[in-house]
């Protein structure tokens, strides 16, 4: 049916845009260069890979501007004389000042944070020499916590305002990712493919979130559709490489095809402290079970700037590895030696763009599927100790959770449909729905024969997110959004005793709405609220098999959520510059789902958790090479409510294991033409802070002081890198120290990330590559 | 570890002084320690108070106190208390209340399985035994926590076909010096806690450090009564073993039930290292509740002159438990049912504390103190000829304390925990001798 309405949907564009007497420019420049036709109203900012359209333009013949800093500006005739008339502009480079130049523009993650709604925009591009994993990038963010192990391949906690877990959900191009790679996670995904990283705090508009309710992680990847080509290698502490390439090839009749890979790999063998069972103390040891491998090919085809298609692109990737596990959630007396899983993934996604009515209305559709199957075996009886020597065989098989040795098989299909019209100049509406449905299979290979398996029973879960919003923009200075959302879904399991079918299906709405107000033209204020929904994981409802039972009777989680924010900037041409946001939110969760460490390990709902707080950032520049970044975060989260009439005495007591004071600040130099004209030089040192918090409950007498086995210690995170782009050959050499100060870092549950370590990277990129 | 440092360079120093004078305690050696537990949307959480005495019309906040990892202590001898560490990792903890009022570790060794109990033999000696596949019993030493090895236990009876072999309640006998070890044997894909139909005790010889033989009893399950897992042993030797039968999980319920799968009292005569085969009595059935479809007997404490004390099913369980027990017999209860029950059988008040005459084999109920949960933390202790009953009243929602003077059959409530869950340990401390 879908496919039915796409061919009526492309039949009506082709017949309307046909019948006018406007046509379209479509062209590449570069990056963000600023293209005007000269005396009109038309005029654009090209696109990080350069590319930029123009539509709606009556026929005739024109002056285009093409103008970028760093070269110099191009005038040259155009004609428009057809519906999609496509022009290369190459730019020679200025050899004037940068700092001369005063064409302005604005990148799509500046765009972003205009929006009345809480967002936090990262060009990946700016950061890739200093980070080596995506969570890095995150963490640097006001309001954002990401607590995971120095294991490269480890699971990551994201906390973005306070809420963590399920609540953030983190999204590949728009498709929840716990759909698209089940079993991977976010730190996993190679930096060198993304584009651009969006956090959304709270609201999330309609055509990224699902049923996102603390917020989210929206990760948008490289879509070059110029001939290019890109490489680039890191290596680092502990045995670690990671390397990708990608070859991206672009025809003059607007196909590409595009080859990708990237190899991760590290022993993560950072030392730590633990205690060493045949010496009985805590010594330094050196984690020596701990490794991580993921290989990753794709491929992307397809067309774009087509009169029945913006573009129009085929991608298919396949990726496996493997993990060794070193301990569980928390450092136990003993270590995990032998346990490990292996997995593959195969994913593959088609994806429609196109624009009608002179641009007026925007469609888009992408479809995936995606398989994933995951090999867990843990059956050794060995007992390691944190030295590395087996020190027992003990009757009993399994290191982590008991003897285990099972596959599991998800099969995903995914598909999500956009659209946006503009109504009027200043008013937009945007419609979008996603499918997913998700299958789990797998097998004990423990079971005998004749015993029943109940990871042998196919399971389903599907939701289906429909949202439509509203944006407008009123008296050139209020600007407003507001949406509603149906949230519907459907589980067919199993139970887990007795295998019986279990259907459960519900659906409900909510709403969001942001505003807005820019007092002056560098001094805004925003608010928004959002009632949002949160539907359980599979796993929630269905448990995994192992260690976790089902609970089919799981309500969905929901909370009401506030943003308050200023943001204030000063002219971008003075010597010290200020871009200043200030946010304060509030949090009721309802309904919480939360797995506690009692007997059974099960998913329930319960209570209600108040999180009141302020995350605020400021960045200070000095003329163009000082930059002085800082961002703050405090929280103060609580239980507000308890269903249990025993436990309701907790009400009011603080929420266990959630940092609520952490802070980071950056001084970063850079230079452009130090060596050679146009090469780029940047040195950088940031500092990270975490104030002590409480891991578990605690009592009126507890304090850091007399009572630290209950508290995460003070964390003081130091690290320091430079960076330096070649002028020529696209060459970009980066080396970062990080935590030099040997400092005790913690994920959760206070388990040691590594100390002093060093990794060094080398970039290679040629974006403009002739088209063949 | 500095703390056990110093406490060694503290007693070495007192020990070169010519004053016989006993060195001050680094710890608190009076008042009671008082720990509770509640599990809540964040896991489980353990409060530890200390408290001068204790007074039967205060209401005790706990979470007003202190909130550890874990807190399991399974024996204490003067100020010391023996269990799990406070951060719930592996380890044999020796335990204090410091001069502060907080619970604390004075020393501790690692083990290799989570601990199942510990008994304190003497100064020089405490036994400790490990949960697993396969019966352990270790060795330590009270005073300097040195691990002293395992006994070799690889002729104690292991059921192969079941994956848990393990030995639960400790028994000393000082008159011979022997150590008596019930064998919990347990198999993962019934519903059952137990999986024979025979009860196993291990006799291991103190002297020699050394296993001895298996006392065997045919037609009995599960020598288990949670709690303190106190040792019931008289005043000359005879040793009771206390247990629980099937709770009506293999199917076996109301007064026609095998005599198997009901709780019943064993004996172990002084002198003998066998069961006295025709001593056997279950009382639940000589208080009068055979007609009961499940029979519970939760907890157990010797008292003096062949009386000891336990809390005993004493009304019937809600049609609804006995439905779902019943479901779980049969293997077709859903998770989700399964959970209901044991949140049921947790907060269901209807056992009462018991007085058991061991030789007359009779029960007597006492009578002040009310229908109790005891299914979960039926703990008991005995302190300068009283005893302290635990209770679990769910219908005000406190759990605390009786003490019971044997000496006026009177008791009285004595701790009243209004917020920090349901009580476990109430330790006496006392300055060591």
């Amino acid at each position: 049916m879908r496919n039915l309405n796409l061919t009526i949907i492309i039949s009506l564009i082709s017949t309307f845009c046909f019948g006018q007497n406007t046509g379209a420019l479509h062209g590449e420049s570069q990056p963000f260069a600023t293209v005007i036709l000269k005396d009109t109203k038309f005029a654009v900012t090209a696109n990080e890979s350069g590319e930029f359209r123009l539509a709606g333009i009556p026929y005739g013949s024109y002056e285009v501007l093409v103008s970028s800093i760093g070269y110099e500006t191009l005038q040259t005739p155009v004609s428009i004389d057809k519906p999609v008339v496509k022009k290369r502009f190459e730019l020679k480079e200025s050899t004037q000042e940068l700092g001369e130049v005063v064409i302005q523009t604005e990148k799509q993650s500046q765009v972003l944070e205009q929006k009345p709604i809480s967002i936090k925009s990262v060009d990946i591009r700016e950061v890739i020499t200093q980070n080596t994993i995506l969570t890095d990038v995150a963490d640097r963010i006001s309001g954002v916590r990401i607590r995971r192990s120095s294991s490269l391949g480890e699971k990551s906690d994201i906390s973005i305002n306070g809420l963590r877990g399920s609540a953030v959900r983190v999204y590949v191009d728009g498709l929840p990712m716990e759909f698209l790679y089940p079993n991977f996670d976010i730190s996993t995904i190679p930096l060198s493919n993304i584009q651009r990283m969006d956090v959304y705090k709270g609201v999330l508009p309609v055509n990224v979130g699902t049923d996102a309710m603390g917020g989210a992680i929206s990760i948008i990847t490289q879509q070059k559709m110029n001939s290019h080509v890109r490489a680039s290698y890191g290596i680092g502490s502990f045995n670690t490489h990671l390397a990708d390439f990608e070859v991206g090839l672009a025809s003059k009749k607007n196909t590409f095809l595009t080859i990708n890979g990237a190899y991760n790999y590290s022993d993560n063998d950072y030392k730590m402290k633990a205690f060493v069972f045949e010496d009985n103390k805590i010594e330094k040891v050196r984690r020596f079970h701990d490794g991580y491998q993921m290989s990753f090919v794709g491929i992307n085809t397809g067309v774009h700037s087509k009169p029945w298609a913006d573009e129009l692109r085929l991608s298919a990737n396949f990726s496996s590895g493997y993990k060794e596990l070193q301990n569980g959630a928390r450092v136990s007396t003993t270590a995990i030696g032998e346990a490990k899983y292996t997995s593959k993934n195969f994913t593959t996604s088609l994806k429609y763009d196109k624009s009608l009515f002179n641009e007026r209305v925007n469609v888009s559709n992408i479809f995936a599927y995606s398989y994933q199957s995951l090999d867990f075996v843990d059956t050794t009886s060995n007992v390691y100790s944190w030295s590395g020597k087996i020190i027992n065989r003990l009757g009993a098989k399994g290191e982590y959770a008991g003897e285990a040795n099972n596959t599991t098989n998800y099969s995903n299909y995914l598909d999500r449909t956009t659209a946006t019209i503009k109504l009027a100049d200043n008013h937009g509406l945007m419609i979008s729905n996603i499918y997913a449905r998700q299958q789990l299979q797998g097998k004990d290979h423990l079971k005998d024969a004749d015993e029943r398996d109940y990871l042998e029973v196919p399971q389903y879960l599907t939701k289906d997110i429909f949202g439509i919003q509203y944006d407008g923009k009123f008296f050139n200075r209020l600007y407003v959004t507001s949406a509603v959302k149906s949230y519907n879904y459907n589980l067919n399991g199993a139970e887990n005793n007795t295998f019986l079918p279990v259907t459960k299906k519900d659906g409900f709405w909510g709403a969001n709405a942001g505003v807005k107000y820019d007092i002056l033209e560098r001094l805004s204020v925003k608010a928004s609220y959002e009632r949002g929904f949160l539907i359980p994981f599979f796993e929630q409802f269905v448990g995994n098999g192992a260690d976790i039972v089902r609970n089919t009777n799981l309500k969905p989680e929901s909370s009401d959520n506030i943003n308050v924010g200023i943001s204030y900037s000063t002219n971008h041409q003075r010597m010290v510059r200020l871009n200043t946001n200030i946010n304060g939110f509030y949090r009721e969760q309802y309904d919480r789902i939360f797995l506690g460490n009692s007997v059974i390990k099960r998913y329930e709902n319960a209570d209600q958790v108040n999180t009141v707080g302020v995350d605020a950032d400021a960045i200070v520049s000095y003329k163009k090479n000082w930059t002085w970044r800082n961002n703050i975060t405090v929280l103060r989260q609580q239980f507000s409510h308890i269903k249990d009439p025993r436990n309701s005495y907790l009400e009011g007591s603080t929420f266990p294991n959630n940092p609520t004071f952490y802070a980071n600040t950056e001084v970063a130099w850079q230079k452009s033409g130090m060596f050679e004209e146009a090469d780029q030089f940047r040195v950088y040192s940031y500092y990270q802070y975490v104030a002590p918090f409480n891991h578990i409950m605690i009592g009126a007498k507890d304090t850091y002081k007399n009572s630290p086995d209950s508290f995460v210690p003070a964390q003081h995170r130091l690290d320091m890198g430079v960076s330096y782009r070649f002028a020529k050959r696209g060459l970009t050499a980066a080396f970062n120290a990080n935590n030099i100060l040997n400092a005790d870092l913690y994920d959760n549950f206070k388990v040691p990330r590594a100390g002093l370590n060093f990794n060094a990277k080398l970039i290679f990129e040629i974006n403009k590559l002739k088209n063949i | 570890m500095k703390r056990l440092l110093y406490l060694f360079v503290f007693a070495a120093v007192v020990s070169c002084s010519n004053d016989d004078a006993k060195p001050e305690s680094l710890y608190t050696t009076d008042g009671f320690l008082v720990t509770s537990i509640n599990e809540a949307a964040t896991g489980y959480s353990y409060y530890a108070g200390y408290y001068n005495e204790l007074n039967a019309d205060a209401n005790l906040d706990l979470t007003a106190q202190s909130t550890y990892q874990s807190i399991r202590l399974y024996d204490s001898k003067n100020e010391f208390m023996y269990g799990n560490s406070l951060d719930g990792e592996n380890f044999v903890a020796k335990l204090a209340v410091s001069k502060e009022g907080r619970l604390v570790e004075v020393a501790k060794f690692p083990v290799l399985n989570y601990l199942r109990n510990i008994q304190i033999i003497n100064d020089n000696l405490g036994v400790y035994t490990l949960w697993g596949a396969s019966p352990t019993l270790g060795m330590f030493n009270p005073e300097t926590m040195e691990n002293l090895g395992e006994v070799d236990m690889s002729k104690a009876t292991k059921i192969a076909a079941n994956q848990r072999n393990y030995l639960n309640t400790i028994i000393y006998r000082p008159q011979d010096n022997k150590l008596f070890l019930t064998l919990i044997t347990d198999n993962d894909k019934t519903s059952q806690f137990y999986d024979d139909t025979k009860i196993y005790v291990e006799v291991v010889n103190v002297t020699t450090k050394s296993w001895e033989k298996t006392a065997v009893f045919e037609g009995a399950m599960d020598p288990y009564t949670s709690g303190s897992e106190n040792a019931i042993i008289d005043e000359t030797g005879n040793i009771y073993i206390f247990t629980q039968g099937s709770y009506g999980l293999d199917g076996q319920m109301g007064a026609g039930a095998a005599a198997t799968s009901r709780p019943k009292i064993l004996k172990i005569p002084a002198g003998s290292t066998d069961f006295d085969a025709s001593y056997h009595f279950n009382p639940v059935d000589k208080f009068g509740m055979n007609a009961l479809l499940v029979q519970l007997m939760m907890g157990g404490i010797y008292g003096s002159d062949g009386v000891a004390y336990t809390c005993i099913s004493a009304a019937a369980e809600s049609p609804r438990i006995l439905e779902l027990v019943m479901k779980f017999a049969a293997g077709t209860i859903t998770e989700d049912e399964y959970y209901e029950l044991r949140m049921s059988v947790f907060y269901s008040q209807n056992q009462r504390w018991v007085k058991l005459d061991l030789n007359a084999q009779t029960v007597t109920l006492i009578n002040d103190i009310p229908l109790t949960a005891a299914y979960a933390y039926p703990m008991t202790y005995k302190y300068d000829g009283k005893l302290y009953f635990q209770y679990n009243a769910t219908n005000d929602k406190t759990s605390g304390y009786y003490e019971f003077d044997p000496a006026t059959g009177a008791s009285k409530k004595v701790i009243t925990i209004t917020k920090g869950g349901l009580a476990t340990d109430l330790i006496k401390l006392s300055p060591g001798e």
